[in-house]
């Protein structure tokens, strides 16, 4: 037989199992605290609440995260520039090839500054205001993103508390998932990578560029500072977002 | 006794009459030489055999003609006893040369070496050579205008016996004991055994002058081993080769010796080993000496053949390398077949030029040079038919490689592994313009990826190997880059004013005003093709009367009201300063900031038709600007995006000290708008304070580095600005309330440079912040550019043009009223049509119909 205190574990452990069952069966990883489950209108509850505010929230997720992109690839795919950058002009750029050693951003530091660009940014699509004229009230905490650039595909979570109030309903979404197809970034840089890595002593691989550029319709466009340090300005045509082709800049010496 | 007395005395005086018989002169005593008394010696008539003792001849009565030269010309003695002097008196045929004395050779006579020339070891010191080459001349031909150590005529050749051995054929010998092959050569012969032919004459017609001509190949024979020195060649099919200098002939080859370069119409031949210190022509010589570098063979076939060469055809040029050396190929100034050249134009009696009348001469900064490495060979084609430039193919196997260098800025290299341009190289940036021109070419490397351009104005391009149109890289900043030969034929001032002749042109030096100087002789390719691209494609080219080009100077209106039309274009336009920030700035072509400048120009004219005006009814065109340029500041603060900017609460990540700028400067706005001077000055008090601390925290911000980090490194708000504050706050109090705010609102246009970095598109911070980004005082970037101090709202009329119009559109829609007033002052004044009118109202006409078209802003000389 169970000791008393042997069946309270059991019954919490139970209760245990039972949040956790709900919340794995809430679809948008919510959590509903219902104070009031009944109005005068009908009944509100978690899912016809946080779903479109989930879509919204992941629609600007993606439309940021694309932002990021473009606006760090003008950057050399950096949020922030890193040291190893131009720093005499307006408009600095950061080295790829500085006095020929290669500084090429790896797949981590770019995720990264995406990350930080959208973490930095996304605020400013989270306005919420058809959502606040029918009287929602809602509320975030600082957003903390996660990507991952696959060949394919870039995948983006979110983990961000927003909770969203209207009347007595209180709802709370915490994950957000985007995967954004996207085959252009990873081999766009796969090619920069491919043109520098063949590109020693200055000798800028035109063939390599030819290659590359034939693969993923890419131009590279070079205009000399002086000094033997160079702006390379790699543009992709069939990679458009708000009608701009993808363009990473960044800046090579080779001494 | 006495008797025997008598018969001794008889016999002593006939012994002494016979004796004295003896010695009596009678006619045949006088015929014979008596070496004891020579003198008696009959030298007319006498029998010269009698002489046996030469050296007591009297040289001065010996008749030649009776000297029995079958038995004394081969005797020593004879020829010994000859005075020096008297040497010039021997028949030339009968000189036996070999008995002769070392002075007595020297005193040969021309005639008497022309007839013992091939005995004649050293015709440099063994005769006379001044006689030695009237000698050769009358034998062969011939004029030696030098001869180095060792050289003689022998066996029907001329040749050196030192050194290099050259020597040259001479050809049969005629009846007349002549030679004719070589007929007017000039040539000389070296120390080191070389035979220079430098030159060929030949009697003008009808004159005593003589004229200058090729050498002909048919001419040259299979022993012959010359080097041509600055000397035309007439080859055997025709063609003549012009001004081959240092180029050898042997064995039926052309050839440039190991180790050295040669010139040959408008081409260099050489080892790139000739370049380089003391040390490397050391290690050269040593090379050389080993064997290790092999002289190039030159043919002027074009086709390509085997071992080091370089073959100059009319139709091809070819060059390869499978010895252990380098082959490098230099064509030079004038040479058509790389379009080294220019236009001179001729000029009609009004001094204008005339189209398609013109003489190609050679362009001095062109410069090119071809390498070939072993393993490689290369092979061009002349596509001047066609109108192309000319085609580079290369072909590589195992270590070998290609390398073409042109103009100050284009180097590429070709090797197995696929082409490379060198950035090293790049001409734009710390490399002036006018330090030389690149040669247009297309090269299609070994691996036929991709064909590369190189333009005559130092631009190049790699574009795909089948499709033309597809560029995979550039360094020509929105200019053309094409393989047409005629446009890569546009190289001079007269190339683009023969295109333009209702327009005037000239170079100035833009900082004196002094036309045309002498140290700017001439513009460059890249001004020239741009200038014409940029006329060929502007509409506003009909308001131009003129182009000022400048070397070191960018581009500007000529902003006078007497002389409007006036454009000045410089070099600049193309270098480093307006092109560094091409990657982030949306400036794509150099185009724009001539496009630019004639907007400008438009306004110009503009206050010239208001000059001509008396009535004074509404606002000149620059107070209109002035109107808005004021109204830019209040349309900031009344932008709902700039207030949901200022607004806007902190975002997760703190802007930190940014959003105490912000207020700062809102403060200051906000006092401006209400005229309150006093908040004024306590917000400048507070910017001042807060300055070097913002400062330090802006390097460390990402969001301030990006954008805001502008508003302090700025010149003018960091200079000017502080300056301003100075002034405000110690001369605050003394000042009346109209300083004041006179004081207050000049503050605040200082700040305005800053503030546009801050404007912000209401709905999309991103999009404004690429809108910052681009921005760089003081050159051609937008909004930044529109508040440059001195420019009396200047560029109200230009900047808001080069906003793109669906941007303008979306910004009117929104309530932009700025840049609705900016695209209406446009319109007005006849800078855009009604079509582009149109796109950047966007819809705002469709409601506001009674706000819009024409002379709705500016009426004083607008005409509906």
């Amino acid at each position: 037989m169970f000791k008393r205190g042997q069946i309270t574990v059991f019954i919490i452990i139970g209760i245990v199992v039972l949040f956790i069952m709900v919340a794995l069966l809430s679809t948008y990883s919510t959590i509903s605290l219902k104070k009031t489950t009944v109005s005068e209108e009908g009944v509100l509850d978690a899912s016809n609440i946080a779903g479109p505010i989930k879509s919204y929230v992941e629609s600007c997720l993606e439309k940021t995260t694309q932002e990021a992109i473009f606006e760090n690839g003008l950057k050399g795919g950096y949020f922030q520039l890193p040291e190893r950058s131009t720093t005499e002009y307006l408009d600095n750029l950061p080295y790829y090839v500085s006095l020929g050693e290669s500084l090429i951003p790896n797949q981590e530091t770019l995720e990264q500054e995406i990350q930080n660009y959208t973490n930095y940014f996304l605020y400013r699509c989270l306005k919420f205001d058809s959502f606040k004229q029918e009287g929602y009230n809602i509320s975030y905490v600082a957003p903390q993103t996660k990507i991952i650039i696959k060949p394919k595909k870039i995948m983006v979570t979110l983990d961000m508390l927003v909770e969203i109030q209207r009347d007595a309903f209180i709802t709370q979404i915490s994950k957000f998932v985007v995967v954004i197809p996207n085959d252009q970034l990873y081999a766009d840089f796969q090619s920069v990578i491919n043109v520098l890595n063949e590109s020693q002593r200055g000798m800028f691989c035109l063939s390599c560029i030819a290659t590359e550029g034939k693969k993923n319709n890419l131009t590279f466009v070079i205009n000399s500072l002086g000094n033997n340090t160079h702006i390379i300005r790699v543009v992709d045509n069939d990679y458009v977002f708000y009608l701009e082709p993808y363009i990473l800049n960044f800046v090579v010496n080779y001494g | 006794m006495v008797k025997n007395s008598w018969v001794w005395l008889a016999v002593f005086l006939c012994l002494v009459a016979t004796l004295s018989a003896l010695d009596a002169p009678t006619s045949n005593d006088l015929n014979a030489f008596n070496p004891n008394n020579p003198s008696v010696f009959d030298y007319t008539n006498g029998d010269y055999s009698t002489i046996t003792d030469w050296s007591k001849a009297d040289w001065n009565q010996v008749r030649w003609e009776n000297i029995p030269w079958g038995t004394t010309s081969s005797n020593s003695k004879f020829w010994e006893s000859i005075p020096i002097d008297k040497v010039p008196d021997i028949p030339e045929d009968k000189i036996n040369y070999m008995l002769l004395g070392e002075n007595q050779r020297k005193a040969l006579t021309t005639n008497q070496i022309a007839v013992n020339l091939d005995k004649i070891e050293n015709l440099a010191t063994d005769v006379n050579p001044d006689n030695a080459r009237e000698a050769v001349l009358q034998k062969a031909g011939i004029l030696v205008e030098s001869f180095g150590q060792g050289t003689r005529v022998e066996q029907g050749m001329l040749k050196s016996t030192t050194g290099k051995k050259d020597r040259l054929d001479l050809g049969k010998v005629s009846s007349e004991g002549k030679y004719s092959l070589k007929s007017g050569w000039i040539v000389t012969v070296t120390e080191e055994g070389e035979i220079l032919v430098s030159k060929k004459s030949r009697p003008m017609e009808g004159s005593s002058l003589e004229e200058d001509v090729p050498v002909e190949e048919k001419d040259f024979s299979p022993q012959d081993s010359f080097t041509l020195e600055r000397v035309d060649v007439q080859l055997s099919n025709g063609r003549v080769v012009r001004q081959a200098r240092q180029l050898s002939y042997k064995e039926e080859e052309y050839y440039v010796p190991e180790g050295k370069e040669a010139y040959v119409d408008f081409y260099k031949i050489g080892l790139s080993a000739n370049e380089g210190d003391e040390l490397d022509r050391y290690l050269l010589e040593d090379e050389i000496k080993e064997g290790k570098i092999q002289p190039i063979t030159v043919y002027f076939d074009g086709k390509e053949h085997s071992g080091d060469y370089v073959s100059l055809g009319e139709k091809e040029v070819s060059l390869g390398s499978t010895n252990k050396e380098e082959v490098r190929l230099a064509p030079q100034p004038g040479n058509e077949f790389f379009l080294m050249i220019k236009r001179v134009y001729e000029k009609d009696d009004e001094e204008k030029l005339i189209p398609n009348r013109f003489t190609l001469v050679p362009d001095e900064r062109d410069t090119l040079e071809i390498t070939v490495k072993p393993g490689a060979s290369i092979l061009i084609t002349n596509r001047k038919e066609d109108n192309l430039i000319p085609l580079v193919q290369s072909t590589i196997s195992g270590s070998g490689s290609v390398e073409i260098v042109t103009g100050p800025g284009s180097k590429i290299e070709d090797i197995t592994k696929g082409a490379s341009y060198d950035l090293k190289s790049a001409a734009w940036g710390d490399v002036s313009l006018m330090n030389g021109n690149s040669v247009p070419l297309e090269f299609i490397p070994t691996d036929r990826k991709s064909r590369i351009l190189i333009t005559s104005s130092n631009r190049l391009a790699a574009i795909d190997y089948d499709d033309v149109s597809r560029f995979y890289a550039t360094t020509a900043a929105g200019l053309k880059v094409t393989n047409n030969l005629d446009f890569n034929l546009i190289k001079t001032e007269d190339d683009v004013a023969v295109r333009f002749p209702n327009l005037e042109f000239a170079r100035k030096n833009i900082w004196t005003g002094e036309t045309n100087p002498k140290n700017y002789p001439v513009i460059s390719p890249n001004l020239a093709q741009l200038t014409i691209e940029w006329l060929e494609k502007n509409p506003k080219v009909g308001i131009l009367k003129g182009v000022f080009f400048a070397d070191t100077y960018n581009a500007a209106n000529i902003n006078d009201p007497n002389k409007p039309g006036y454009i000045i274009i410089g070099d600049k336009i193309s270098e480093e300063e307006n092109l560094k920030m091409t990657g982030v700035r949306e400036m794509k072509t150099v185009f724009e900031v001539l496009n630019h400048e004639m907007n400008h120009m438009q306004d110009t004219y503009v206050k010239v038709e208001e000059n001509k005006l008396n009535g004074k009814e509404n606002p000149t065109l620059n107070e209109v600007y002035k109107e808005l340029y004021e109204d830019f500041g209040k349309q900031l603060t009344l932008e709902k995006g700039f207030q949901l900017f200022l607004s806007e609460p902190s975002p997760p990540i703190t802007l930190g000290n940014l959003k105490t700028r912000r207020e700062d400067i809102a403060t200051v706005l906000k006092a401006l708008v209400d005229d309150n001077v006093d908040n004024v000055k306590n917000a400048a008090n507070a910017l001042q304070i807060t300055e070097e601390k913002f400062r330090k925290e802006i390097m460390e911000n990402p969001i301030i580095s990006r954008v805001a980090k502008k508003i302090l490194t700025t010149e003018g708000l960091e200079v000017n600005g502080k300056i301003v504050l100075l002034e405000f706050n110690e001369n605050y109090d003394k000042a009346t309330p109209e300083e004041k705010s006179s004081v207050a609102a000049a503050f605040v246009s200082e700040k305005l440079p800053a503030l546009s970095f801050l404007k912000i598109d209401d709905t999309n911070l991103q999009s404004a912040v690429r809108e910052i980004i681009p921005l760089k005082e003081g050159e051609y970037a937008l909004h930044a550019y529109l508040f440059e101090e001195g420019r009396s709202y200047a560029e109200m009329g230009t900047v808001p043009l080069e906003i793109p119009p669906n941007r303008v559109a979306m910004s009117i829609a929104s309530g932009n009223e700025f840049l609705r007033k900016a695209t209406q002052v446009a319109y007005d004044v006849g800078k855009i049509d009604q079509l582009e009118y149109q796109q950047r109202m966007g819809f705002y006409c469709d409601v506001f119909p009674q706000n819009c078209g024409k002379c709705i802003v500016y009426k004083r000389t607008c005409k509906p």
